[in-house]
């Protein structure tokens, strides 16, 4: 059977389509007291694409995903207080954090699925531990204040319709990776991983270093996307990186689906959405994220994106399938 | 110095404890169904939570709601179980830690409306001062911790041994497949192995709760402390769960005394790294 990868068909029509929505947002929406749900929606795309990166391609869980965005976020804070341009200590927290992400990766990958995602879980509570705890570093729990706005040179991104371009060109960067990631032999690889371990070691894929990768490249986009969040909205405390923030990206992830990279993007999107639809229920909301995450994980595992995808292929299949029976018929009423 | 040590392990005895009754429902449902449920923890919870809102505001006498708040635990497990995670359809280990990953945040929100976000706490069942043996002082509570293990650990040794639910529990998770050949519903043992990780861990809360103050969103922390115990001891070993509980309360409590209280959680949590890459099937597990 022919895998169906995204990508494939009209992905790079979709791309555009994005693209241009986006614009349309700037220009309509500019000063609309939503924009900076948006702006926001855009960090989270970076971090949960690195999610779906990590579940779609090799099938591997993270429940501490926040622990590499929390790590991002801090030592690009850190960094810009002690004088580094902003740039740079970006540049310098995705390495950082990339470089820790694969130490731990190296042996943790190893772990079997719900293993792995326990191994995560304690992760992210240990990052989230150090952050408020070591104060000489992170200022404790009461957070960062005052961090510098990127600039490049004399041109500083600040405010919100900057922010916009920025972090959103970022997100698109980070998209456009990941469905070219998803396409090239790398992805079929990881792909090959996710279905049959086994058998993809048969066929001379080296799954501990596809995984390690994975891990690597997902904690990097986690770490990017902390970093333009801590320089957005230049403070940041330890709470917001916490397991709970790690339960939001995953069931971003999950909702939006992990089927294809466009997936990060409509869950960013319902993430953010979401707590205006929930915001009646007030007390209960926490409760019915949870229901939501259940519902996902049990009727839903191709999320929304997967499952519209899903759809528009059954209904195209069957499209080409009446066409091709009514040419049919009119060549045997031809020949009869 | 010499003292300072004992009391320091006497404190982490109690949490220790604590640990491995969690330890030991983990090790109960993922040694039948082979999934890791992170509801442990809320069953501790919300024993913890029931029991105190039943004695403090609704004035009752401690037994009974003692009794009520295991019963309500058991009650909360069986629905979340018969709702979710029931085996009539067959769940990836991945999902099924996911479905309970979800469960963790419903029981959250619940416990939060009912019980408010203030963290409750229990006085000590006999009494506030500690008994002192030398130089060490030791809360009374810790007697009554450590006793519920040691009955909970012989009542499951008895349960297992010389009951016929019991028998067959260890047959659903020795063979399942065998185990269905000779007429044991996995799906009901599934249930009662749940409904019997709900009560232990909702004794736990019981007996608990005066030790450590409860708060609506501390399960997870619980659980995460009674799944290091379990991959301790090997998953699914119960000698394994009651050694790896108390070692890690210990753990907990010399970190807290002679490092940082804040780093603790880092310490222990560091620790199941560790553990979990060097030793995957714990110190008394088998490479299964």
């Amino acid at each position: 059977m022919k895998q169906h990868l995204p990508g494939e068909g009209d992905s790079r029509l979709l791309f555009f389509i994005l693209i241009a929505l986006l614009a349309g947002i700037f220009v309509l929406f500019r000063g609309n007291y939503l924009f900076s749900s948006m702006v926001l929606a855009g960090i989270y795309a970076i971090s949960v694409l690195g999610l779906v990166l990590l579940i779609g391609l090799t099938g591997q869980f993270s429940l501490g995903h926040g622990a590499f965005v929390g790590l991002g976020a801090y030592a690009s804070a850190v960094l810009s207080r002690h004088g580094v341009p902003p740039v740079l200590a970006v540049v310098l927290a995705v390495i950082l954090t990339t470089a820790v992400a694969t130490l731990v990766a190296l042996p943790v990958v190893r772990l079997r699925g719900h293993l792995l995602a326990l191994g995560t879980l304690a992760l992210g509570l240990v990052v989230a531990s150090v952050l408020s705890g070591w104060h000489s570093v992170t200022l404790g729990p009461s957070g960062i204040p005052d961090i510098a706005p990127i600039a490049f040179g004399p041109l500083v991104i600040r405010g919100e319709a900057a922010n916009y371009i920025l972090i959103w060109a970022a997100a698109l960067l980070c998209l456009w990776g990941a469905l070219n990631l998803w396409r090239s032999d790398f992805g079929r690889a990881a792909l090959a991983v996710k279905r049959d371990e086994d058998a993809a070691a048969a066929m001379g894929i080296h799954v501990v270093a596809v995984k390690v990768k994975v891990f690597a490249l997902s904690a990097a986009m986690g770490a990017l996307s902390g970093a333009l969040y801590a320089h957005y909205v230049t403070f940041i405390a330890p709470d917001r990186f916490h397991i709970n923030a790690s339960f939001e990206l995953l069931l971003a992830a999950l909702l939006g689906g992990s089927g294809t990279p466009y997936g990060a993007v409509a869950g960013a999107v319902l993430l953010i959405v979401l707590p205006d639809i929930v915001a009646p229920l007030r007390d209960y909301k926490v409760m019915v994220y949870g229901v939501i995450f259940i519902a996902v994980s049990l009727y839903l595992p191709k999320g929304l994106a997967g499952t519209i995808e899903y759809w528009a292929g059954f209904q195209a299949r069957r499209r080409a399938a009446a066409k091709l029976t009514a040419q049919q018929a009119a060549k045997e009423g031809a020949t009869t | 110095m010499l003292e300072n040590i004992s009391q320091v392990l006497v404190a982490g005895l109690g949490n220790g404890a604590m640990y491995a009754l969690v330890a030991l429902g983990f090790g109960l449902v993922y040694s039948v169904s082979r999934y890791l449920n992170l509801l442990q923890g809320e069953f501790v919870i919300v024993g913890g939570l029931v029991t105190i809102w039943l004695t403090e505001v609704q004035k009752w006498h401690l037994v009974p709601a003692a009794v009520v708040a295991v019963i309500a635990t058991c009650v909360v497990g069986m629905l979340f179980q018969r709702l979710t995670l029931s085996p009539s359809r067959k769940l990836a280990p991945e999902v099924a830690l996911m479905v309970t990953f979800g469960g963790v945040y419903v029981v959250r929100g619940i416990a939060m409306v009912l019980f408010g976000k203030d963290p409750l706490s229990l006085p000590s069942f006999s009494g506030e001062a500690p008994y002192t043996i030398g130089n060490v002082a030791i809360s009374t509570q810790t007697f009554w911790v450590v006793g519920t293990l040691a009955i909970t650990s012989v009542a499951l040794w008895v349960f297992f041994k010389h009951s016929l639910t019991g028998k067959a529990m260890l047959a659903c998770a020795e063979n399942p497949n065998g185990a269905q050949l000779v007429g044991i519903d996995l799906r009901t043992m599934a249930m009662r192995t749940y409904m019997l990780a709900a009560i232990i861990g909702a004794v736990a809360g019981v007996v608990a709760a005066p030790l450590t103050s409860v708060s609506y969103d501390g399960g997870l922390s619980a659980a995460l402390h009674g799944f290091i115990a379990a991959i301790f001891g090997g998953l699914g070993s119960y000698p394994g769960a009651v050694v790896g509980g108390l070692v890690v309360g210990l753990l907990e409590a010399v970190a807290t005394g002679y490092i940082s209280s804040e780093f603790k959680d880092a310490v222990t949590f560091g620790a199941l790294l560790v553990l979990l890459l060097v030793r995957p099937h714990g110190i008394f597990g088998s490479g299964r």
